[in-house]
């Protein structure tokens, strides 16, 4: 059973530090983003 | 939690067997992953090099790292679902019953128990190529009732599993004839 506990653990360990990196360096790339800066999301201008 | 603990192991029943699913019916799933993530990195080298001008844009960059994100966490919790399911499914064979232990996603779990001496039939079948080289089917087990019949899934030696407990059927017998009398009326 020791050797299914290991995995099970190594596993688990594995994902969590996954989602930490992957949560980590999405802020650290999203962080430079001026959120108050308006898009344009439609421009009828397009289409013309 | 060691697995006396887990199906209140009785003092005179000894556990013959642990079974899991064969590791090897795991592999598609992380082969799997791997391709779920890789997927947006050559998405990402494809689109970079069919329109480089496209990540300059700050806003489609953000919204790509955004879904990239999303996308990643989402592929690391369904290849640890799977995991559960794979890792948590178990079967335990002792001399007076089977214990059949199946977990369905994170927070579902089911628990079926039979007695041996009510086992009529047991079956294993080993199916495919893979199957056949590693040495892994399933063991179907039949009993009068029509409502517990227990599967143990892609064990390895199925058909090794099925002779013993076919085996311990016919000696948890001996001890049962009066509840198999009862039951007969």
């Amino acid at each position: 059973m020791s050797s299914i506990n290991f995995t099970s653990f190594s596993v688990t360990f594995i994902m969590l530090a996954l989602t930490m990196l992957t949560l980590y360096y999405t802020w650290q790339v999203v962080a430079q983003v001026d959120w108050s800066q308006s898009i344009v999301l439609l421009d009828i201008n397009w289409f013309k | 939690m060691s697995v006396s603990k887990v199906i209140k192991q009785k003092s005179y029943e000894k556990i013959i067997f642990v079974l899991h699913r064969h590791p090897f019916t795991f592999i598609p799933v992380v082969l799997l992953f791997i391709v779920l993530l890789l997927t947006p990195v050559a998405l990402y080298f494809m689109i970079n090099s069919l329109y480089p001008q496209l990540f300059l844009n700050t806003e489609i960059k953000t919204t790509f790292i955004l879904f990239g994100s999303v996308y990643y966490l989402s592929t690391y919790l369904f290849f640890y679902v799977r995991f559960l399911d794979f890792y948590l499914d178990m079967w335990i064979v002792t001399n007076d019953r089977i214990v059949d232990i199946e977990q369905h996603g994170l927070f579902h779990r089911e628990i079926t128990e039979l007695d041996l001496y009510r086992i009529q039939d047991a079956t294993a079948t080993v199916q495919g190529f893979f199957a056949t080289i590693f040495q892994y089917g399933d063991v179907f087990i039949k009993t009068a009732s029509s409502n517990t019949n227990i599967i143990f899934k892609n064990v390895h030696r199925p058909n090794h599993v099925r002779e013993q407990l076919i085996k311990l059927a016919d000696e948890d017998r001996k001890y049962h004839m009066q509840d198999i009398k009862l039951d007969m009326n």
